[in-house]
């Protein structure tokens, strides 16, 4: 057996003499065969070996030690809403160039500020920063085309419910219609329905004001994005002091932090019916993160012994290896009889969620315009989370459900058990490597092994490799996992994601401040890795310690549906064993790749290994073979979920 | 959990059966656990309820004579020599099974529960003994449920083909 040293350094030269390798065979064969023979295989080899390192410029230093500007009137437009976002506490802002105005004014302000390959990645990490800090983000693009890369990802952060604060630049007020020069664009329309708030700044001396519009909305009930967009007219509006702007003051007077509380009389009624109930649960989700609700949740759930499972844009509110955890007991949950649904935002229609047709429900949400929607309600109680929590807390007395937290713990050790059957099968199949042997080698590494459990700060991401990695991995602390693409379902947005999370821990921002600077890592499929694969390279120059494990199984995650349509098959497939280990390594990332089940565990290792040393990001590129959706040649096959829970992310 | 109504003519009995399906489904439809629910006409001693739950619409017909609650072709193409027709039998006889919790156990006492494929369709049928009507239709549609969380669980492709569930 290698040690360790012994392996990594194998690794490390394998990794030397396999770039050479990957590049030799390149021009040998197929199209490369024509490129030798003109003699060019031998100066792509000299260019290999000649060619200079990957380097990050020296400016990211400078600008990391250079002293913040001192702003303060005059003022431009961008400068004023800068100054905004600063003291609203924005902790984030993810973007492309373009906005140019908006974008520096905020990063001089020393909002952490990360730029990346595209608009729509960019919006993604701003969306998952929220989700891992309970914090705002900003996000931003240029005009027309910018702009419009980011809806997928604003839609999909209005599904998470992220106070995601959209901003983008708009040409002039003056030229709007007249199609002079490029990228003309009138936005608002474009996100209606996909936002809180949004808002075409017309008038200079309301940027402050409309500032608070903005931070109302995103500081107060349900977070959605907010879309600001910016004439130049505004961002560049000069202001040569304070009398020149609206309602310029601090925004004890323009918002208030106050928060909608229970009525008594709903309190009391939660509370008798909880009571009455033989098996509760209480169903913990967006809002309990986002008010901080979770020492609240956990007083509730201890008093009176009720079992707690998660769903969500993000998990770890309550902690997994708790003993009233229902997060990984999903045979339990139909169970319940009264359900106390908890800042539950994104709503399943009945029978989403595994609860019985005898199940009451409880709803605590603070938009009282949402309660009953989808679900038909017992009781609604219009409140901030945490201060509807910290009430039934208070009022709750002590109860037992003894057989009831029994019978979820035997549900827990059923799915534990299917999970190990799963795995041991995974292990027979090694012509490529199961999904379920690195869901369950990731899970071993990560929180079973030498690693503290809660450390990790993980995207859950991908299709088909999400089914087995939810299963195996836990959350047990907030926001250790972000809920991958959650409702809006976009393919793709993970390594955007990613940025976003690597960059709250970087900064241990909100609920990571406990974690700050440790790697995270990520998990997406090869169809999603395609769309925001170049941020591997924003990771890279930012020096965020991700790992990133792309499950490769040569095609999209429907290609399993279409298996007899021979026609049409092609559409859902990929050349096989394609190595993005590779790809990451050209953007400056470290690359393994991994064929056998074996190979996992060690590649993880070395991985890691590179994130804590050189905080450099590494991918792990997986090969498994797109059979392994099929259930009757490799059971278990491709897997559903069962919601709320650990495996839950439509809700 | 319905109840027995012994002492009394059949006749009776079979309007006590009746009337205790009737307002256990109507208390569904109450508390909005069904979207729509009616009452088709009787044909045949058979009375027929049809409801939608589960973004789907369900009949049950049921038969006071015999205590029998029939979802007939609840899901549609299962073959019964596929894995999936045979994970349903197994599934739907297991829940008489000791290991599962009283609460959600078909008592064998108070009901006999059955899947079975026909003419390419997976059926259920639960038969209330001595006049445990209320009882049968209570697990009935709690078996309902039951079957559909297996299927999301375990034959995620099945429920996007035949039930429109999201592919993503």
């Amino acid at each position: 057996m290698k040690t360790k040293k012994q392996t990594s350094k194998r690794a490390s030269r394998d990794t030397v003499a396999s770039r050479r390798d990957f590049m030799r065979q390149a021009v040998l064969g197929g199209a490369g065969a024509t490129a030798a023979a003109l003699g060019t295989g031998a100066t792509i080899r000299a260019a290999e070996e000649d060619a200079k390192p990957i380097t990050i410029p020296s400016e990211f230093e400078s600008a990391k030690r250079a002293p913040l500007p001192s702003v303060d009137f005059p003022m431009s437009g961008a400068q004023v809403f800068a100054r905004a976002c600063k003291e609203e506490g924005v902790k984030g802002l993810f973007c492309c160039p373009g906005n140019y105005d908006v974008i520096h004014a905020i990063a001089n302000t020393g909002i952490p500020t990360y730029s990346g390959r595209h608009e729509g990645s960019l919006c993604h990490a701003a969306d998952a920063f929220c989700r891992a800090t309970g914090e705002i983000a900003a996000t931003s693009g240029t005009e027309g085309p910018g702009f419009t890369d980011m809806i997928c990802a604003i839609s999909a952060a209005n599904s998470a419910r992220s106070p995601v604060l959209v901003l983008a630049s708009n040409k002039t007020i003056f030229s709007e219609d007249t199609e002079q020069g490029i990228q003309d664009q009138y936005q608002q329309p474009l996100t209606e329905g996909i936002k809180k708030y949004g808002k075409r700044l017309i008038t200079p001396s309301r940027t402050w004001e409309y500032a608070g519009y903005a931070f109302r909305q995103l500081r107060s009930g349900v977070p959605k994005p907010v879309h600001i967009d910016f004439p130049a007219e505004i961002a560049r509006a000069r202001f040569d002091d304070p009398t020149e702007l609206e309602f310029f003051y601090d925004n004890t007077k323009y918002r208030t932090d106050a928060k909608p509380h229970p009525d008594p009389k709903a309190v009391d009624q939660a509370v008798q019916m909880l009571r009455d109930a033989e098996r509760p649960i209480i169903v913990s989700s967006n809002g309990v993160f986002y008010s901080k609700a979770w020492d609240a949740l956990k007083r509730l759930a201890e008093r009176a012994q009720i079992p707690v499972v998660e769903s969500g844009a993000m998990k770890g509110q309550f902690p997994a290896d708790h003993e009233l955890s229902a997060d990984a007991a999903p045979m339990a949950l139909m169970s319940a009889d009264v359900v106390l649904l908890v800042g539950q935002y994104c709503m399943p229609t009945l029978g989403e969620f595994a609860f019985g047709p005898d199940a009451r429900y409880i709803r605590i949400d603070p938009d009282a315009e949402d309660i009953g929607r989808n679900l038909p309600i017992d009781l609604g109680i219009v409140s901030d989370e945490r201060a509807a929590l910290e009430a039934l807390a208070d009022a709750m007395p002590r109860q037992r459900h003894d057989a009831w937290v029994r019978e979820v713990a035997v549900a827990r050790q059923a799915f534990d058990a299917e999970n190990e059957d799963y795995y041991q099968t995974g292990l027979g199949y090694t012509e490529a490597v199961h999904p379920a042997v690195i869901a369950k080698e990731l899970a071993d590494f990560l929180q079973n092994g030498n690693i503290p459990q809660d450390r990790t700060t993980i995207l859950q991401g991908g299709y088909g490799i999400a089914r087995y990695t939810r299963r195996y991995l836990r959350s047990f602390r907030p926001g250790q996992i972000v809920n991958g693409a959650y409702q809006y379902g976009a393919i793709g947005p993970d390594v955007g994601y990613t940025v976003g999370v690597a960059a709250a821990v970087q900064n241990g921002i909100g609920a990571q401040a406990d974690f700050k600077g440790h790697p995270i890592v990520a998990v997406t499929g090869d169809a999603g890795f395609g769309y925001t694969a170049m941020e591997l390279e924003t990771l890279s120059k930012y020096r965020l310690p991700a790992v990133l494990i792309v499950y490769n199984n040569n095609a999209w995650g429907t290609w399993s549906g279409q298996v007899n349509n021979t026609v049409g098959l092609p559409v859902h497939l990929f050349q096989e064993n394609l190595r993005y280990d590779k790809l990451g390594e050209a953007l400056g990332a470290y690359g393994e790749y991994v064929t056998q089940p074996s190979e996992m565990r060690p590649a993880l290792e070395r991985a890691y290994q590179v994130a804590l040393e050189e905080s450099r990001p590494s991918i792990i590129n997986v090969q498994a073979k797109k059979e392994f959706w099929l259930r009757d040649q490799y059971p278990p096959g491709f897997l559903g979920k069962v919601e709320p829970g650990v495996m839950s992310y439509y809700h | 959990m319905g109840g027995r109504h012994g002492g009394r003519s059949r006749a009776a009995r079979r309007e006590d059966g009746l009337a205790a399906v009737r307002e256990r489904l109507q208390g569904y439809a109450d508390r909005g656990v069904f979207r729509g629910f009616s009452e088709e006409p009787t044909r045949g001693g058979r009375h027929r309820f049809k409801f939608l739950w589960l973004n789907t619409t369900f009949v049950l017909s049921y038969v006071p004579v015999t205590g029998a609650l029939f979802f007939r072709e609840l899901l549609p193409n299962v073959s019964a020599r596929s894995s999936i027709g045979i994970a349903l039998r197994s599934f739907v006889k297991s829940r008489a099974g000791l290991n599962v919790p009283d609460h959600r156990r078909i008592d064998p006492r108070r009901a006999a529960v059955q899947g079975y494929v026909r003419s390419g369709a997976f059926s259920v049928v639960i038969t209330a003994k001595k006049n445990y009507h209320g009882y049968g239709v209570h697990r009935a549609v709690n078996l309902i449920q039951e079957i559909f969380v297996q299927l999301h669980a375990y034959f995620p492709e099945y429920m996007v083909e035949n039930f429109d569930a999201p592919q993503e």
